[in-house]
C-alpha cells in the first residue's frame, strides 16, 4: 500500500485524539502494518498511552523539527512490542512548546514536518499524527504534512460547533497553503457516545431530532460529503487501558469497541491501497 | 427575546463556504496546470520525447459516461472539411507532421487528445505511422477537459462542436443530464440579468452553478455567449445541423435558417446555405414573401368592399393599356400571364353562371312552399 499519514485532530481538549490514536495503531499492526504514531502536542499524552517514558528532549519530535540539518534519525521507540509486531512512537511533549517557534524563523516553517519526511522517509505504512487540542501551528506542520485528516469529537452541540469549524479550518488551510494532493477528511469518529443521552442521541439520528438536524445528514450533504464513523461510546475501560500503557485490544480484547477501532484501521488501509 | 435551541445545520455554514471555495479553487488550479502543460506540449519546448505509433492503433477519445446510463461522450472535433484535410495530407506527406499529437495510453488503446484533424490526414494519406507525445494516467474527465482546452485554445473546433463539448463536460463533473445542465446554464443567466433572484435557489444549485462558471472561465466563453448563441446550436433543426457538421453551412447562416419556417429549410440549405448573411437574409425575404402577399390581399379586399367599382375599372384600364402594349406577343412570360388572367376571367364566368342557376332554383322552391 502507498504510505498513508493521518492527521488526528479536534478543536477542544480531551476528546479522545490520543487513545484513537493508539487503538487505531493496534489495530492497523493486526492488519499486518507498520504503524508510526507521532507526538505533535506539548502535553505528550501519547508516552501515558504507549507506556512510554517521557524522553529528553532531542529524542522527541522537537529533534527534527530543530536541528539545524536534520540527519534522518528519526527518534523512534518501539511499542508493546512483547504483544505485537510493527508499532513504533515518535513522542512529543513539552520540548515540542519552544521547538515550534522555529516556524516564523525558517522560510518553510509550516512545511518543516512535511519535508522531513520527504527528505528522510519512515518505511512505516501508516503514520498517525496525534494533534493538540485545539487549532494551532501544529496544526498547520501536521496538515501540510499528512495526506488524510481524521477527526474526533464528542457528540454534543459546543463540540459539533467546534468540529465544524475545525472542517472550516482544513478546507481553508488546504487552499493556502496549496496542497497537492489536497489532504482528504478520512471522516469523523464521535467518541464518548452516551445513549442515554438526549442530545447525543439526537445529534447522531437515533434520537427523535428532525433528519435535517443531526449529524449523519449534516456530513452527507456537505459540497465534499464527510464519513461518519460508528461512534465510540463513553466507557471508563478506555480510561483504564490507557492508564496502564495499553491499547484495549490489549487491555480487554474481547471489549466491542475494539470493532469501531478496526473499522478505523480498515478504511486507512483501503485508502492507502486506492 | 426569544430563547430556541440551537439547530446544528446552522453552524456547519462556515464550513460550507470553506469547502466550496477551496473545491473550486483547486478545480481551477487542476485546469490550470492542464492549460500549462499542454502549452509546454504545443510550444515543442520539450524537444524529444515524442514517438512513432501506428496510425491504426489510435482512436478518438471517447468516454462512457454516468452510472446509471452509458452514454458515450465523445471528442469535441468530430467533423472536418474534406477539401482542407486533402491539403493537410498533401502537406504532411511533402514536409512530415510539424507538431507531434498528443494521445492518452488507455487499456483498450491509444485516444486522441490533441490532433485529431492530424491522425485524419495521415488516414488520408495512408501513413502509416504518426509522430504522437503519449501521456499515461489521464483521467476521463481530465482527457476530455484537456481535449476541450486544447481546441478551444486554439480556436478551431466551431460553435456546435463547442457547444456539445462544454454541456458534455458539465455532465461528467456533474453528474447530470443534458437537459439539466441546460436549465442550469439558463437558470445562472437569468440570475445574472437578473430575470430571477439567486437568493431563491437552493444550495445544491449553487455549487454547481461555481463549478459551471469555473469550466466556462477555463475555455474562455462567456455565460452570456454560451446561454444566448452557442446552446441554439443544439436545438437546431437535425436537417440544419446535419449541414452544419458536414461544414457546408456557416454558423452564422445555419441560424438564420433555422428561424425561418421548417416547409423552407430544405431550399435555403439547397440554394443559401453558401451565400454571404446579407444575400441570405435577401433570399429568405424572398421566398417567404408569400406570407407578405397575405397582408396585401386583405388590403385589396378592404379597398374592394369600400369601393367596387373603381377597382373594376382600374382592371378595365389596365388592360386596355396592355393590350396597345406587343410585350404580350412577343414576351413568354409576359403571354403567359395574361393568359392566366382570361382563364381566371373565364372561370369566374363560369361560377357565376352557376350561382345564378341555383339561385333560380332556390326562389322556384321558395314560391312552391
Amino acid at each position: 500500500m502507498k504510505q498513508v499519514r493521518v492527521a488526528i485532530m479536534s478543536s477542544a481538549g480531551g476528546t479522545g485524539k490520543s487513545t484513537i490514536a493508539v487503538n487505531t495503531a493496534y489495530q492497523l499492526a493486526r492488519l499486518g502494518k507498520a504503524v508510526a504514531l507521532i507526538d505533535c502536542d506539548p502535553n505528550g499524552s501519547l508516552a501515558l498511552f504507549t507506556g512510554l517514558e517521557d524522553p529528553p528532549a532531542e529524542k522527541t519530535l522537537a529533534r527534527v523539527l530543530t536541528s539545524s540539518k536534520f540527519d534522518g534519525s528519526w527518534p523512534l521507540f518501539p511499542v508493546w512490542e512483547d504483544k505485537i509486531e510493527g508499532v513504533v512512537a515518535c513522542l512529543g511533549g513539552l520540548p515540542l512548546y519552544e521547538a515550534i517557534k522555529i516556524i516564523d524563523k525558517e522560510p518553510r516553517g509550516v512545511y518543516l514536518l512535511s519535508d522531513a519526511l520527504e527528505d528522510h522517509s519512515l518505511s512505516q505504512d501508516v503514520l498517525l499524527f496525534d494533534c493538540p487540542g485545539t487549532i494551532e501551528r501544529y496544526h498547520e506542520l501536521a496538515l501540510a504534512a499528512c495526506t488524510h485528516v481524521l477527526i474526533v469529537l464528542h457528540p454534543n452541540t459546543k463540540a459539533i460547533n467546534a468540529g465544524f469549524k475545525l472542517i472550516d479550518w482544513v478546507y481553508q488551510y488546504r487552499d493556502k497553503l496549496r496542497l497537492r494532493p489536497a489532504p482528504q477528511v478520512l471522516g469523523i469518529v464521535p467518541n464518548a457516545y452516551q445513549k442515554d443521552a438526549a442530545m447525543h442521541r439526537n445529534h447522531m439520528g437515533e434520537g427523535g431530532a428532525d433528519e435535517a438536524e443531526t449529524l449523519p445528514n449534516i456530513l452527507r450533504n456537505l459540497p465534499d460529503p464527510i464519513n461518519l464513523f460508528e461512534p465510540v461510546r463513553e466507557t471508563r475501560l478506555l480510561g483504564n487501558a490507557g492508564d496502564y500503557g495499553l491499547p484495549l485490544g490489549i487491555y480487554r480484547p474481547g471489549e466491542g469497541i475494539n470493532k469501531v477501532f478496526e473499522s478505523i484501521a480498515k478504511a486507512i488501509v483501503s485508502s492507502g491501497e486506492e | 427575546m426569544v430563547r430556541q435551541k440551537r439547530s446544528i445545520a446552522a453552524l456547519a455554514t462556515g464550513a460550507i463556504d470553506s469547502q466550496q471555495t477551496t473545491l473550486l479553487n483547486e478545480k481551477n488550479a487542476e485546469i490550470e496546470e492542464l492549460k500549462s502543460q499542454l502549452e509546454k506540449l504545443a510550444s515543442n519546448g520539450d524537444g524529444g520525447g515524442w514517438v512513432e505509433i501506428p496510425v491504426e492503433e489510435i482512436t478518438p477519445l471517447s468516454i462512457l459516461f454516468g452510472h446509471h446510463q452509458l452514454e458515450a461522450i465523445h471528442q469535441p472535433r468530430k467533423y472536418f472539411d474534406p477539401q482542407a484535410l486533402q491539403e493537410l495530407a498533401e502537406s504532411i506527406k511533402e514536409d512530415g507532421l510539424k507538431e507531434p499529437i498528443v494521445v492518452r495510453d488507455t487499456p483498450d488503446g491509444y485516444e486522441i487528445l490533441d490532433g485529431a484533424r492530424r491522425h485524419e490526414a495521415h488516414k488520408v494519406a495512408s501513413l502509416p505511422k504518426i509522430k504522437a507525445y503519449i501521456r499515461k494516467g489521464v483521467s476521463d474527465e481530465e482527457a476530455l477537459t484537456y481535449a476541450l482546452t486544447t481546441d478551444a485554445l486554439k480556436e478551431k473546433i466551431s460553435p456546435l462542436e463547442q457547444a456539445i463539448s462544454v454541456v458534455d463536460l458539465l455532465r461528467l463533473k456533474l453528474e447530470i443530464s443534458e437537459s439539466e445542465v441546460r436549465s442550469l446554464l439558463f437558470a445562472m443567466q437569468n440570475d445574472a440579468i437578473g430575470k430571477t433572484n439567486p437568493d431563491d435557489r437552493d444550495e445544491k444549485h449553487h455549487q454547481k452553478a461555481q463549478i459551471a462558471h469555473g469550466v466556462l472561465n477555463s475555455i474562455g466563453v462567456t455565460l452570456g455567449t454560451m446561454v444566448n448563441s452557442r446552446l441554439k446550436f443544439l436545438d437546431l433543426a437535425p436537417i440544419i445541423r446535419k449541414v452544419l457538421e458536414a461544414g457546408d453551412i456557416s454558423p452564422t447562416n445555419a441560424l438564420l435558417i433555422d428561424k425561418v419556417d421548417p416547409p423552407y429549410h430544405k431550399r435555403l440549405l439547397e440554394e443559401g446555405a453558401g451565400l454571404s448573411k446579407k444575400d441570405l437574409q435577401a433570399l429568405i425575404a424572398k421566398l417567404t414573401k408569400s406570407g407578405k402577399t397575405d397582408a396585401k390581399v386583405i388590403e385589396l379586399e378592404n379597398a374592394f368592399m369600400n369601393n367596387p367599382v373603381s377597382i373594376y375599372e382600374k382592371s378595365i384600364a389596365k388592360l386596355q393599356e396592355l393590350s396597345q402594349s406587343s410585350l404580350v406577343t412577343t414576351d413568354k412570360k409576359a403571354r403567359q400571364m395574361f393568359l392566366d388572367i382570361y382563364q381566371r376571367v373565364n372561370q369566374l364566368g363560369e361560377y357565376a353562371e352557376s350561382k345564378a342557376i341555383e339561385d333560380v332554383k332556390d326562389k322556384a322552391s321558395t314560391k312552391k312552399r
